[in-house]
């Protein structure tokens, strides 16, 4: 018990640098929220908050750009691919994240996310798929899982009339120009830390200038899935996951 | 808190301590299953708001894992580590 060895509180971990200190407009449980402080991480342990342009989508993620110390820009409903491609193109210098939801990315952005992906333009798209049109309230996505209940869909969705979720990782994989597609999810901390991988790895390959890096990200919504924060995650981790199975699709930058 | 690096090598002591910040947190419980120590729990107390935010049971066991902060959706959650003071 000596004078010399008394401890001191050190600062381990607090919100990241690159994003303000304010509480965000998402509900209580909403996987968005641990994507924006992933990414946040990311941009700081990279060193690239001043180089970074946040292309935010039309969807609960429309003020993404609000929360984040960088430069953003907001693009028409589904159209984030196309102006990131723009924004690349002007400052080929500057890293270019495309956020988008399921709604934005594979209903009305079909054409440009395809094309994008096809181009191989040399951007980051982080897609997250939550399984419905979470900002609208909860309306069927081309993602809702067969037999789901939302708001457009109050008997489940019939496969027979609304068709099939689209896997949007296994449909990008089927082109040629992607250089990086991973499906990762938030709902428990191991998923959450692969997620960070994952991101650091797609910032990384716009940054090594290897070309489209595609990243989608299971996501809870709570509200509109009408169930607890906690009951979402399981609900996340019992329906989605089978549907969506986890994984790399293509890391042709480890090569 | 004034311990002794002796007491915080001892496997009983708490390693470190969450703060949460009640005005940010929303009161989701995110952080309470992903907690390996049981430490945190929804108070009964409320915010600004009127949302009952998480906090920390002070006799609590933390290991300063980071577990709950990298849950938490609004990063309401600051970790603290017990250091030996040169």
């Amino acid at each position: 018990m000596s004078s010399n060895t008394r401890i001191k509180e050190q600062l381990i971990m607090k919100r990241p640098d690159s994003m303000f200190e304010m509480k965000n407009h998402y509900c209580p449980g909403c996987g968005h929220g641990i994507i924006h402080n992933m990414l946040g991480e990311c941009i700081d342990e990279l060193g690239v908050q001043e180089n970074t342009i946040l292309v935010a989508p039309v969807g609960c993620a429309v003020m993404a750009f609000l929360y984040f110390k960088m430069d953003g820009c907001e693009a028409p409903h589904g159209r984030v691919p196309a102006v990131a491609t723009g924004i690349k193109r002007v400052h080929p210098d500057k890293i270019v994240l495309a956020y988008q939801g399921d709604g934005d990315l594979l209903a009305i952005g079909m054409a440009e996310t395809i094309h994008a992906a096809n181009r191989g333009e040399n951007i980051t798209v982080i897609f997250v798929n939550n399984a419905n049109y979470g900002m609208t309230g909860g309306q069927m996505a081309p993602t809702t899982l067969p037999g789901q209940r939302t708001k457009t869909t109050p008997k489940g969705r019939n496969t027979s009339t609304e068709g099939f979720p689209i896997k949007a990782c296994e449909l990008i994989n089927t082109l040629e120009a992607p250089v990086f597609i991973e499906r990762c999810s938030v709902h428990n901390v191991p998923n959450i830390r692969k997620t960070k991988r994952a991101l650091k790895k797609a910032l990384e390959n716009q940054i090594e200038k290897r070309g489209y890096s595609f990243v989608e990200v299971l996501s809870m919504c709570p509200t509109n899935w009408g169930m607890q924060p906690v009951d979402g995650t399981k609900w996340l981790e019992e329906s989605m996951i089978p549907a969506f199975p986890l994984g790399n699709f293509r890391d042709r930058g480890a090569e | 808190m004034q311990e002794t690096i002796s007491d915080i090598k001892t496997k009983s002591g708490p390693k470190g301590r969450p703060e949460i910040d009640p005005e940010i947190c929303k009161g989701c419980g995110l952080c309470i299953p992903s907690c390996p120590k049981d430490v945190l729990s929804i108070s009964k107390k409320t915010n600004s708001q009127g949302i009952q935010f998480s906090e920390y049971d002070e006799s609590g066991n933390c290991i300063a894992c980071k577990n709950c902060a990298i849950t938490c959706p609004e990063r309401a959650i600051s970790i603290y580590k017990f250091v030996e003071e040169e």
